[in-house]
């Protein structure tokens, strides 16, 4: 997983999150727009749940010098 | 050296030399006694105290900004510095350049002390605590990496969340250099790596091996950090400075990954219950609108039907009135011509009766006519028109017409009696 796309992560949940507060909390939309927002959110959903797929998590070790200096 | 051999010196120099000789002889000193008769001078920059134990004491003296950790009256240290005497009054005194709390007790002591200083400075305002990212992208993490804590932290945020990636940087976390140790750690953090958030965190110990975690400067610069902390240290004692400066404070290190990173199984079950939710209210939506167009239909049907009700009886009745205008008019005829026969009769009748009458009028008529009474012999005079009938209607020489039964006189009006 790059920065990039774990960044978009975030972005595309907290998208979906808001999809899904919007879409069941208006009234009196218009089913046009009603179904729009619905396949926008089932289609956010189905990438988050693709980015959950099997990885090993990335470690990285910085390797500094005053790692074992003894400063006072 | 004999006595006829020294020079007299000055006392300043006297001073220098025996501070010189001190130094010289005597070295650094590390020194263990109890703190008695502590005072701040010059604004608060000077320190004095004395340290002693049953026997004696000496004076001590410090720059205050020297001081790490809390010191207060009665507590156990261990001072290290070196014998000197001072330039002006040439007493002799202990230059301090680092004092250690001592023993369970003096650390217990020291850290209360420093926990107040940095309660009362606001370090550990719930205010001042940042939220952390709910999906962090990079995480850094400082602690030592052939510890324990590294392993736990590495091993949960596999299992939890395995889409970010982990920095280490190592630090000593115990001894002598961990605070600086951990400080230039998060130097690194904040300048370099950049991560979503830090987990600064350490395997459990007693307060002495906990000590840097309760150093107020490295609590310092957890607060001025611009990346949010979560500190996880181990569960030995109730908690450390670093926990209290903390953003996050995690009672493990293992804890410490939790609180950072989601579980993946988590977030599935949220993504199936938000598109849950999604359907939920899709079908609800589409309900509501099949209902309506249902009622609209079954409203224009209902309408249709009453239009088309009272269409079909306005034909009906259209189609019967045209058969009563029909009948009426035949009914109304046949009234009109039994009138019309009844009204002629009545008429005939009528005019009959007034013929009568009429003979009878004309029968009196004749009878009261003055013509018929003239011609009885009576005759009527006339005098410019107007009927004479007294000697006041004429006057001499009047001409007068007189109607007979037959035929007209004109005489003239010789003398009136």
């Amino acid at each position: 997983m790059t920065k990039k796309i774990e960044k978009s992560f975030a972005e595309q949940f907290e998208e979906l999150e808001k999809i899904t507060q919007q879409f069941e909390s208006q009234e009196d939309v218009d089913l046009d727009e009603s179904v729009k927002q619905f396949e926008r959110g089932l289609e956010i959903a189905q990438e988050l749940k693709k980015r959950l797929s099997d990885v090993e998590l990335k470690v990285r070790r910085i390797q500094e010098k005053f790692n074992t200096a003894d400063e006072n | 050296m004999t006595k006829h051999e020294l020079q007299a010196i000055s006392v300043s120099e006297c001073v220098d030399l025996i501070r010189t000789s001190l130094q010289a002889v005597v070295g650094d000193l590390i020194i263990d006694g109890e703190v008695s008769g502590l005072q701040t001078r010059s604004g608060n920059t000077l320190l004095f105290f004395s340290l002693k134990d049953d026997q004696s004491y000496i004076d001590c003296f410090m720059l205050s900004h020297e001081l790490k950790a809390q010191i207060e009256d009665g507590m156990e240290v261990r001072v290290y510095g070196y014998p000197s005497l001072y330039k002006k009054s040439g007493k002799f005194h202990i230059r301090v350049n680092r004092i250690e709390a001592k023993g369970e007790g003096a650390l217990q002591k020291q850290l209360e002390l420093t926990k107040k200083k940095l309660e009362r400075e606001g370090l550990f305002d719930p205010s001042r605590k940042r939220a952390l990212p709910k999906f962090p992208r990079s995480i850094g993490i400082i602690t030592s990496e052939d510890a324990a804590a590294f392993t736990d932290t590495i091993r949960v945020l596999s299992n939890r969340w395995p889409y970010s990636e982990a920095i280490l940087v190592p630090s000593r976390v115990q001894g002598k250099p961990a605070i600086k140790n951990l400080i230039r750690g998060i130097d690194v953090m904040e300048n370099r790596i950049r991560p979503d958030v830090i987990i600064l965190t350490r395997g459990g110990g007693n307060l002495e091996d906990l000590q840097s975690f309760n150093s107020e400067e490295l609590a310092r610069r957890i607060f001025s950090c611009a990346i949010p902390i979560v500190v996880g240290v181990g569960h030995e004692r109730d908690w450390t400075i670093a926990d209290l400066v903390a953003d996050v404070r995690a009672a493990t290190p293992s804890n410490a990954a939790e609180l950072v990173v989601p579980h993946k199984d988590d977030i599935v079950l949220q993504l199936d219950a938000l598109v849950d939710g999604l359907r939920h209210t899709m079908r609800r939506r589409l309900e509501m609108v099949s209902h309506h167009l249902f009622r609209t239909s079954s409203l224009l049907s209902a309408h249709m039907e009453s239009y088309l009700g009272r269409f079909t009886a306005l034909l009906q009745k259209v189609s019967f009135f045209g058969e009563r205008v029909a009948e009426r008019a035949k009914f109304f005829r046949g009234r009109v011509e039994e009138k019309a026969k009844v009204a002629l009769v009545g008429i005939s009748v009528q005019v009959s009766q007034k013929k009568k009458l009429l003979a009878q009028a004309v029968v009196v008529l004749k009878k009261t006519s003055p013509t018929h009474i003239l011609q009885k012999g009576y005759s009527i005079t006339l005098n410019k028109g107007k009927v004479v009938r007294s000697r006041n209607d004429v006057k001499e020489h009047d001409i007068l017409r007189i109607h007979l039964s037959e035929g007209e006189i004109e005489s003239e009006v010789k003398k009136i009696t």
